[in-house]
């Protein structure tokens, strides 16, 4: 059972924390020089955050559409905002809440568009691999995609945001609108039911109690985990 | 067989998209930041001056002199610390441009009205009520009142919100009706339960609605285009 927990936090990783704490330092500082009138920031302030942004809003809508259109008007609500940015507040979560919110928009307006093509960094490194490999590696995506989700919605998000998108609890709290305890007790949940649905899917000898040790967290994949690849496929 | 899809799923965002981003930022400007404590003290004072001079064109604190001054000045004091703490739980902590958590909110937009009432009724049983009257008066004042403090809570608040945007608004109705009823109570001597609940709680509710109506069109996030 360890091994499994241990096998979906390093999946979910994507965002180690010193890259969240240097953009979200970086985007920190730019909406304080754009709120003051630096014009040039707001590129700075996109380089920071849109990156993010964008992965966060792909992995909910599996659109590039939407995804690209939700990041353009989240950085135009960024904008508008920029007379009454109150000095020293923390952007990073203001962006995700302003982001969850249109995509939430968008989803109620029928918006919501599903394509089903693969990232090109996915195809790379599947054809590299070995066939038996592949086909297992493309089964523990599907176990990966199927368990995250079948997490009840206020579970998904809370562990989307604070597993995948690097924000920390507190953070992740602004965003929901919860308190910081709320968060701990759905992430936990989360955990737990990704747990037992990959304890029950995973194949032999790959994350059973009996399998290997999962590599650590900061070894683990950037760019394409399971769970990323199995949410945008 | 499937024809390919035209947009591959891409796992960052176009150039294309930043050259759109900061093109909609130049072609709608918007002033940088300015000093907003002076301008909010400054609607603070005019909000209070405005209160004032209704309430003394409604007669002023004399028309409630049948109530008990221990009683009154007891239930003024009730009700000047609701307001201040609707004021303190409505309005965004510190540094933040995100409006208090929604359970917060909503026990403003509903506590705010319930416990102005209560606080009223838990006086009635301390003085006879020297007339009757069924509050039409009392809303009037409360409506009249109310939209002044809820202009200063509108600027001190941040004026966008992403999350919960009635909510917001519903939570700022009821702290501006929190004060307008500070100015009831210096007016009003009446605690009887029925001019209670027409005059002073009907009001409150009305004011959270409202609040609820001005945050969903002007607190919420609008689409460009």
């Amino acid at each position: 059972m360890q091994a499994v927990l241990g096998r979906v936090a390093p999946m979910t990783k994507v965002y180690g924390s010193r890259d969240a704490a240097a953009s979200q330092t970086l985007a920190d500082q730019a909406m304080e020089r754009y709120a003051d009138g630096d014009e040039g920031a707001f590129g700075t302030l996109y380089d920071a955050l849109a990156p993010r942004l964008y992965r966060y809003v792909l992995r909910r809508t599996h659109s590039v559409h939407l995804a690209e259109d939700v990041v353009q008007q989240t950085f135009f609500q960024m904008h508008s905002a920029r007379g009454s940015f109150v000095r020293g507040a923390a952007v990073l979560a203001w962006s995700y809440a302003i982001a969850r919110r249109l995509v939430i928009d968008a989803s109620r307006r029928g918006g919501r568009e599903r394509l089903r093509a693969e990232g090109p960094g996915v195809e790379e490194r599947s054809t590299e691999l070995a066939a038996d490999e592949a086909l297992a590696l493309k089964e523990e995506e599907r176990a990966a995609r199927r368990a995250f989700d079948l997490l009840p919605p206020a579970l998904r998000e809370a562990f989307q945001l604070v597993k995948l998108e690097g924000l920390s609890v507190a953070e992740t709290a602004a965003v929901l609108g919860i308190t910081p305890g709320m968060v701990k007790i759905r992430t936990h949940r989360a955990k737990l039911a990704l747990q037992r649905h990959l304890a029950g899917t995973a194949p032999e000898g790959e994350g059973s109690p009996a399998g290997p040790a999962p590599p650590a967290p900061e070894e683990a994949e950037v760019d394409a985990t399971p769970i990323e690849r199995g949410m945008t496929s | 067989m499937r024809p390919p899809d035209p947009s591959p799923l891409r796992l960052a965002p176009s150039e294309a998209l930043k050259l759109r981003v900061l093109a909609d930022a130049r072609g709608h400007p918007v002033a940088p930041r300015a000093d907003r404590l002076v301008p909010g003290l400054v609607r603070a004072a005019l909000a209070a001056t405005a209160m004032v001079a209704l309430l003394m064109l409604f007669g002023g604190p004399a028309h409630a002199a049948g109530r008990p001054t221990a009683s009154g000045a007891w239930i003024l004091a009730g009700t000047v610390a609701l307001a201040v703490t609707a004021t303190w739980l409505s309005l965004p902590a510190g540094r933040s441009m995100l409006s208090p958590a929604r359970g917060q909110l909503l026990a403003v937009a509903i506590g705010v009205p319930l416990l102005v009432g209560a606080w009223l009724v838990l006086w009635h049983s301390t003085y006879a009520d020297p007339f009757v009257r069924v509050g039409v008066r009392c809303f009037a004042l409360t409506a009249l009142t109310a939209p002044w403090p809820f202009l200063v809570l509108a600027h001190l608040g941040r004026r966008l919100d992403p999350r919960h945007p009635s909510l917001a608004g519903a939570a700022l109705g009821a702290t501006s009706g929190a004060w307008a009823a500070v100015m009831v109570e210096l007016w009003c001597p009446l605690a009887v339960p029925d001019h209670v609940l027409a005059g002073h709680v009907l009001p409150l509710a009305v004011l959270a609605l409202a609040g609820a109506a001005y945050g969903t069109l002007r607190l919420g996030l609008r689409r460009i285009r």
